[in-house]
């Protein structure tokens, strides 16, 4: 497992290499945190605490907004309270950032840096063909016979009676994550990129219509052995938007009683100059978990 | 009154669920991405037996159960009571009613070891052992040297528990029995 790893990073590099999209190392530890209202931020002893990365997300945007480059990057994340056979607290995130490119192109590019990891590593655990792409209507009518993105809350939650743990205050997005991650995900074995998110869950990507006329969150994941790999967007790149955003987290964490989190200052002052782009951020333990065949992702960190 | 905290789940802890006692089967920590973290659990009611699967809150507490297992022998049934002793040197007695014993009563034998579950103190399972010796009671008689034709018939033991047996065993001769699935192991030669 430790020369598999040891593969797996160089693969990754070389793709990347080839693809003209630079590595780069930015700060673990930065002076706010997500705002993202389920992630709960590990934070120092120091005064005042500084916050460690639950992604690269917001150091990269800002790298990115002042050299306007393609760029990548290897690195442990954090988030407290996720433990399990698939979670880690501290775990390795492959985070990357197109330039230029809209969704679909970075659709394209993540096939073939799995197509070409596979090509290299020849992977004992992965059968490899090719990456459906189905959109997360259409999985959420196949499997319930409705349209997630006009369900009304009252409807889903008939359809989340077994799910104990949504009580009588489940919002929209717990209810529609509760379905997907126990009626869905578990049957997405074969790899498969999941488009057009519910507009609640858009986290920092653009909002977009679609030919039904739905308003969609212009987001995808990656999804292999019924396990979630990666998770891209459309990056948003409006200030009063992405303030919109963070006011919105910040209101939900107050809701919920969890600590707020300061507006990170220097990703305001990056966005609405950096134009179109792309990004995506990849757990490489669940790849190498994936890749490996193994069913934890212990087995796959050695 | 203790608790524990989803954080905390394991298979084997015990817990109360709605006022019953119930053991972790399994448990699995579920979140999508940046969405709400559950865990999702399957709990053995200890009492019936019964398997229930549950979602939790992650962060969520629930009462633990005082709940012991203690490795038993099974001494004798006053026709209300069935008595069992500590295998501790305690020599301790204690006597399970017939709710307690019901699911174990076809394979409880005197003198064989078993593990009695208390619950507050009060036995509410008994589990026998995996695999138990029993005297055929009653079944159809041998057919001697078929020993191969796969055929069975079936054959009451001294507990009164009815197994499928080969069609060369005879009354009177001792059989394993897997208690789990109620299936002959093999004859055990006296």
């Amino acid at each position: 497992m430790l020369a598999f790893r040891s593969d797996l990073a160089r693969a990754i590099r070389a793709y990347f290499h080839q693809e003209g999209v630079l590595e780069v190392v930015t700060p673990v530890l930065r002076d706010s945190g997500s705002s993202e209202a389920h992630l709960q931020n590990l934070m120092t002893n120091t005064s005042p605490p500084l916050y460690l990365q639950t992604s690269p997300e917001y150091a990269m945007k800002c790298l990115l907004g002042a050299h306007g480059a393609s760029i990548y990057q290897i690195c442990p994340a954090f988030r407290g309270g996720e433990t399990g056979s698939r979670h880690s607290v501290e775990f390795q995130m492959l985070e990357w950032y197109r330039l230029g490119y809209t969704l679909t192109e970075l659709m394209d590019d993540l096939v073939s840096l799995i197509e070409f990891i596979v090509e290299e590593l020849n992977p004992p655990g992965l059968e490899f063909n090719t990456i459906d792409r189905v959109s997360y209507h259409r999985l959420f009518e196949d499997r319930f016979g409705l349209n997630p993105h006009q369900a009304d809350l009252e409807t889903l939650k008939s359809l989340a009676k077994d799910l104990d743990h949504l009580g009588e205050d489940a919002g929209l997005s717990d209810v529609l994550d509760a379905l997907f991650s126990t009626h869905i995900e578990p049957g997405l074995e074969k790899p498969t990129i999941v488009y057009e998110y519910p507009a609640c869950q858009a986290a920092l990507a653009e909002l977009n219509s679609t030919l039904e006329g739905d308003t969609v969150a212009d987001r995808f994941e990656l999804y292999i052995g019924g396990i979630e790999l990666a998770n891209a967007y459309q990056e948003l790149d409006d200030v009063a938007e992405l303030k919109k955003r963070f006011a919105e987290n910040n209101r939900l964490r107050r809701e919920l009683a969890k600590p707020e989190v300061p507006d990170d200052a220097a990703l305001i002052a990056a966005t609405g100059q950096i134009g179109q782009y792309a990004g995506i951020a990849l757990g490489i333990d669940r790849l190498a978990m994936v890749l490996w065949g193994a069913d934890t992702l212990n087995e796959a960190r050695p | 009154m203790a608790s524990y905290s989803t954080n905390e789940f394991k298979s084997g802890l015990k817990v109360m669920l709605e006022g019953d006692p119930c053991s972790i089967v399994e448990n699995e920590f579920v979140k999508p991405g940046k969405g709400q973290a559950f865990n999702r659990v399957r709990l053995k009611n200890l009492k019936t037996g019964r398997v229930w699967e549950r979602t939790f809150k992650s962060g969520e507490s629930i009462e633990a159960a005082d709940v012991m297992e203690h490795d038993m022998e099974y001494l004798y049934n006053d026709g209300e009571y069935w008595h069992f002793m500590k295998t501790d040197d305690s020599y301790e007695q204690l006597a399970a009613d017939k709710s307690a014993v019901e699911e174990s009563i076809p394979w409880l034998k005197e003198t064989d070891k078993v593990t009695v579950t208390l619950w507050d103190e009060v036995p509410i399972a008994v589990a026998p052992p995996n695999f138990v010796e029993l005297e055929i009671a009653e079944t159809d008689p041998g057919l001697k040297g078929d020993t191969a034709s796969g055929g069975s018939k079936p054959a009451t033991l001294s507990t009164g528990a009815v197994v499928k047996v080969p069609l060369f065993l005879n009354i009177g001769e001792v059989i394993r029995v897997d208690t789990r699935t109620g299936e002959y192991q093999n004859r055990v030669k006296q």
